[in-house]
């Protein structure tokens, strides 16, 4: 049958066919011959939507530390060496964004081990997925709900508004005597029901008064009713907590255009850039907890790497994403395994690992009932003139 | 409490405007050409990068001649994407709903190569704000309003005072009829989207300073000019604009007196009691 048809082509139709049929078979053999085989590594991150700054810092210092193992020729585990390839999915920052992003990386791309999510209601959803399947995940966000006994394979490995608010609360009280009134804003979902209650818990502890305690949907953009309803209780201090960086840019920028001149801080975040994006000039002074100083000099090679592959301003989790996925690398080689119970009882045991930022220390056993929650000094940034300045380095 | 109140009201007519324009292109095509635009949105974005380019990039023009070439440019971008898109499709309801979401998608996706995801700012062409003792509107809100108003009188002008305007009242009543009188209904299909593409485009540019630019923010006008228009009753004009002014007002009233979530519910809430009182929307017909 196929041989009638043959025949009945043209000279061009024969020769395009062969040549198609060539292609293929180079890129066939091409593939063989070049194969290392390939180890993915999962990851998800907000690539839409106000938190896209952190997907794309995610996204980013994952492949950075990817393109380091690759560059030397790949990962070396049991005999095999492995080229790393970087699949990421957006989480859109919710909950069911997190559930599908967990879902398509476990049970189609069959990855053993997730960077990411940054953002609570995420993180807890793909945690929950991924802890069923046995699939490490190596998260961000601020809801204490996100490690525990019942999810042993999920290491937060960025500080949380427990191991930051505390020391953050305290020196406000000491840089700021006499300012005591606070409004705090949060959304309606994960953050507002778990992070926003952890940081009005610590104010009140640190002597502070909470005179509003407000919440909005999550994609709403005109705050301005929500920021009256703040403004009518006259607050010295309005914390904008676990809030991704369009929704703080976009809180600052109408704050002071109703003309709030006292202090407004984010415990939580960071995404000090956003707010100089969109806010400009009703940016200046505005407070944060920060993660990363890019005039350290320990992190210069990393700011020389992010420059040259990707330009344009570093987002705070870029590197502890890198960090922890270089750790994860580190990990698998000394362990010599894949196996994710084996790099699970590894990690808690990495006390002392150096990071470009210092050594970790794993923390949680009394807050979350298990070790997995890496502790590391912060910052507090300021927006002056135009520019992001680190104030003050506290070590929690 | 009065200036409270007062503010709670012009807030409530700033964000209405926008629901406002966007509900008009939205009911108008609906009207006109019985398509459920769900890329209406992705206009709205649209025109607030153009003036973003325009203004804040390129710096080529002032804001309001930016957001006049930018409706103008959104305005033709939509009657080439209705000759092409929706006009082959036009026959089958399933065949332009999917189109239209297709549509949406790839604007969306075609912006974030071009812009990115992250957020983006339209420098502020007015600073300072209108105060009186605890009253507060900042200026750039106080335009939107007055330019909405201008664009709502010269829209009502274009549909009851001109040709065009009664060919398209024409083409609503009775395509056929209008054809008979030589009314070339493929053009007034043409001029429509593009009107309605226009007016998310204006919307899109007057809002833009007030908030921020992602290529995902059409989504909200987008779900309001829906409730707008099932509100005021689909295909009619005056219920798109007090469908898009009751949505506005009530949800700056719920949430200054009541709170955010609160105002996430009732609004929703308000609507289907509307709407279980009169299913055809506030100034729709019975059938419709």
């Amino acid at each position: 049958m196929f041989t009638r048809q043959f025949n009945q082509l043209n000279s061009a139709q024969k020769f395009a066919l062969f040549f198609i049929g060539l292609l293929f078979v180079i890129g066939i053999t091409t593939e063989n011959a070049s194969s290392k085989e390939v180890l993915k590594i999962g990851a998800i991150g907000s690539l839409s939507g106000s938190g896209a700054a952190w997907g794309i810092a995610t996204k980013n210092g994952v492949q950075l530390a990817i393109d380091e193992v690759n560059d030397r020729g790949g990962l070396k585990v049991g005999g095999k060496i492995y080229e790393l390839k970087q699949i990421i999915y957006d989480d859109t920052y919710t909950g069911q964004g997190g559930t599908t992003a967990a879902n398509r990386l476990i049970f189609e791309d069959k990855v053993n081990f997730i960077i990411g999510p940054i953002g609570s209601p995420a993180a807890l959803a793909a945690g929950l997925v991924a802890n069923r399947e046995k699939v490490i995940v190596l998260c961000n966000g601020f809801s204490p709900r996100i490690i525990g006994k019942d999810k042993p394979y999920t290491f937060r490995i960025t500080l949380s508004t427990n191991e930051f608010a505390p020391a953050i609360v305290k020196w406000m009280a000491e840089k700021f005597p006499t300012m005591r009134k606070v409004a705090v804003i949060c959304t309606t979902d994960e953050v507002g029901q778990a992070v926003a209650p952890l940081n009005i818990k610590y104010y009140k502890e640190g002597g502070f008064e909470l005179v509003a305690d407000e919440r909005y949907e999550r994609g709403t953009k005109d705050m301005v009713p929500i920021i009256n309803r703040m403004l009518i209780k006259n607050p010295d201090i309005i914390e904008l907590d676990g809030h991704a960086p369009g929704d703080v840019a976009l809180i600052v920028k109408q704050t002071r255009q109703l003309g709030y001149k006292k202090i407004m801080i984010q415990t939580g975040g960071p995404g000090l850039e956003q707010v100089l994006e969109v806010a400009r000039e009703l940016a200046e002074d505005f407070l944060s907890y920060n993660i990363f100083d890019p005039q350290d000099p320990n992190v210069q090679h990393f700011v020389k790497a992010y420059d040259k592959k990707f330009g344009g301003f570093i987002n705070p989790y870029c590197p502890l994403m890198y960090n922890g996925t270089k750790l994860l690398f580190h990990t698998i080689e000394k362990e010599n395994t894949l196996d994710t119970d084996k790099i699970k009882a590894a990690f808690e045991k990495s006390d002392g690992y150096m990071t470009m930022m210092g050594p970790i220390k794993w923390t949680g056993e009394e807050l979350y009932g298990i070790r997995h929650q890496i502790l590391t000094p912060f910052y507090i940034s300021q927006i002056k003139n135009g520019k992001i300045v680190t104030y003050t380095k506290i070590a929690p | 409490m009065t200036l409270f109140f007062v503010q709670s009201l012009l807030n409530g007519f700033t964000i209405g405007a926008l629901y406002v324009m966007m509900a008009l292109g939205f009911t108008l095509i609906f009207g006109i050409l019985r398509i459920v635009n769900f890329a209406h949105g992705e206009f709205y974005m649209l025109g607030a990068f153009f003036v973003y380019m325009l203004f804040g990039i390129w710096k080529v023009v002032g804001y309001l001649p930016a957001v006049v070439i930018s409706a103008i440019s959104i305005g033709l971008l939509g009657m080439f994407f209705e000759r092409i898109v929706f006009r082959p499709v036009r026959a089958n309801e399933l065949q332009v709903l999917i189109t239209s979401f297709a549509l949406s998608i790839g604007i969306q996706q075609v912006s974030v190569l071009f812009w990115g995801a992250e957020d983006l700012s339209i420098p502020p062409p007015y600073t300072g704000t209108l105060q009186w003792k605890q009253f507060v509107f900042p200026y750039d809100r106080v335009i939107v309003v007055g330019y909405t108003l201008l664009i709502l009188i010269a829209f009502y002008y274009l549909l009851k005072r001109t040709k065009v305007g009664l060919a398209m009242e024409a083409v609503v009543q009775d395509k056929e009829a209008a054809q008979i009188q030589g009314i070339k209904v493929n053009h007034i299909y043409l001029i429509s989207f593009g009107i309605a593409t226009l007016l998310a485009g204006a919307a899109g540019g007057l809002v833009g300073p007030i908030f921020a630019l992602t290529p995902y923010i059409g989504a909200m006008p987008l779900m309001r000019a829906f409730m707008a228009v099932i509100l005021g009753g689909m295909g009619n004009i005056t219920g798109a604009v007090v469908g898009g002014l009751v949505i506005g007002v009530s949800e700056s009233f719920l949430t200054t007196y009541f709170g955010g979530a609160f105002a996430a519910i009732m609004t929703f809430i308000v609507i289907m009691i509307i709407l279980v009182i009169k299913p055809s929307g506030l100034f729709g017909e019975v059938g419709s």
